[in-house]
């Protein structure tokens, strides 16, 4: 992913900023003593993107993937809504516990901008309907010059989704987050929607770390620098999942995506045995390539 | 056969050269400006916070409200349209630059009654836009739900038409009672000119 990509991640502090006070809030509307439930993905399984990651011989990628990892981030659905059949393949080849997170359609999100896209909204969940209860999340993303002066078409659009189908949204226009007074406007739509704010871990782009969950799940976009911080990011983001777990929150969705894939199952594994160790989860990890640990870049 | 090509590729040239320079205010679609209000919902709201500048609505959760507990939330239904983005060798339908969806629309006043006596001033039937204050909505112009003017004045500088306005009470009834309120909002339009809402009953001290 380009997105937020900066010459020198060097340069950059990655500290996760403090929560937003409402976060606490939210969360304690849910507090349990139910185990977390972890997905971790990537954001595609084909071989070219995840290089290192397939043994030789492999002949079927998805069902490999699956056999590693919980989530995929179905980016595929951004460029072209797949048929029922397609779904039914998927499915076919990965196992039950395994989810699937589309995003929607381009048509609808960058085209026409959420307006007069009611029929294709539900024309789209009606098709991703079919992956059953292996449908993670849909997701929403919009395009970066989307602003808050769009703000009717995009409160149309939420409050007409189909409430079956869970959704998460990610803005990226500064504005959103710029002026408080906006950026609260935004997240109380979601509250009141149950619909997940997504928060988007990259470089260039600190401000997408809101830090304000709006549902009792963390749907985390996580976008590597191929730089030795990134265990150190992912640390940190352990650390603050176990205390959003202690204040209520019930699913973490985080996806990995990196600009050099190479390196991309290292981190996934590497992830998945620190939110094992934390969280006292059995979470599978994905194995091989060897976990590489932070004191190798030092 | 070459004249036929060059005419093939003259109309073309012509078309998508039309069709970037003649859309600087969106008029090729069904209605000017991608953007006309069509409809009015509102609902009774209690006002929960107005400490902090910004007034927080809840749902009502009593009986009986103070007075500057009430708040009337109009919301206006728009209807737009897809005016294509991008280039289009052969332009689709509407098919203009990207323009801010926006109306040249313009409220001409809000009239609100109540069904009972409120005052001496202001008997059942009588216009009580006096006793509102007003905070609008521009979603579009990126003016969020923020500054509290007085309605009258407000409607006085012929304000465009919003998206949302909040309409809050400023003055207590004579006596406690339950009063039913009934808002007409006028409007200079592109098709619609005045739309009515009339609120739940509601006590208010």
């Amino acid at each position: 992913m380009k997105f937020g990509k900066v010459n020198d991640p060097g340069i950059i502090d990655f500290t996760l900023p403090e929560d937003n006070p409402d976060t606490a809030r939210v969360l304690s509307q849910y507090r349990s003593a139910k185990p977390l439930e972890v997905y971790i993905g990537c954001a595609q399984w084909n071989r070219n993107y995840l290089k290192g990651f397939y043994p030789p011989g492999i002949k079927d990628e998805l069902t490999y993937y699956a056999s590693r990892l919980n989530a995929i981030e179905l980016n595929a659905t951004y460029y072209k809504v797949p048929d029922i059949r397609q779904i039914e393949t998927w499915r076919a080849k990965t196992p039950a516990h395994f989810r699937f997170f589309p995003k929607i359609p381009e048509q609808i999100s960058h085209r026409q901008r959420l307006t007069g896209v009611q029929d294709l909204v539900n024309s789209f969940c009606d098709i991703i309907s079919h992956f059953e209860e292996q449908l993670g999340m849909v997701f929403l993303q919009l395009n970066e010059n989307f602003s808050p002066q769009e703000w009717v078409p995009l409160r149309t659009t939420l409050e007409a989704f189909p409430a079956q189908i869970p959704l998460a949204v990610e803005v990226r226009n500064e504005k959103w987050f710029a002026d408080p007074q906006i950026a609260d406007h935004y997240y109380t739509l979601l509250e009141r929607l149950g619909m997940t704010n997504i928060l988007v871990d990259t470089a260039g782009r600190r401000d997408l770390l809101h830090m304000r969950l709006t549902a009792p799940v963390a749907f985390v976009r996580f976008v590597s620098t191929n730089h030795p911080s990134d265990f150190e990011r992912l640390n940190d983001w352990v650390n603050r999942i176990r205390q959003w777990k202690a204040q209520g929150l019930q699913q973490l969705f985080l996806f990995i995506h990196q600009d050099l894939e190479a390196d991309l199952p290292f981190l996934v594994t590497y992830f998945t045995e620190q939110i094992n160790t934390a969280m006292h989860l059995q979470l599978p990890v994905p194995g091989k390539p060897v976990v590489r640990q932070p004191t190798l870049f030092d | 056969m070459n004249k036929r090509i060059t005419a093939l590729l003259l109309l073309a040239l012509f078309t998508t050269l039309s069709g970037i320079f003649s859309c600087k205010n969106d008029k090729c679609g069904p209605f000017p400006n991608r953007y006309k209000l069509v409809s009015m919902n509102g609902k009774s709201y209690q006002v929960t916070d107005t400490t902090t500048g910004n007034v927080q609505l809840a749902e009502i959760d009593s009986d009986t409200l103070n007075f500057d507990q009430y708040a009337i939330y109009l919301r206006f239904g728009i209807a737009t349209y897809y005016a294509g983005t991008g280039f289009n060798w052969l332009p689709a339908a509407y098919a203009c630059s990207p323009v801010e969806p926006t109306t040249d629309e313009t409220i001409d006043g809000i009239r609100i009654t109540s069904d009972k006596d409120f005052d001496p001033a202001h008997p059942a039937g009588s216009d009580l836009s006096d006793l509102f204050d007003v905070i609008p909505a521009y979603y579009h112009l990126s003016i969020y739900p923020s500054d509290r003017y007085d309605l009258q004045q407000f409607i006085a500088t012929q304000p465009k038409a919003p998206d949302e306005l909040t309409l809050l009470l400023k003055a207590r009834p004579d006596h406690p009672d339950i009063f039913s309120f009934q808002v007409a909002y006028h409007q200079d339009g592109v098709e619609h000119h005045s739309f009515e809402y009339t609120t739940s009953p509601v006590g208010l001290r």
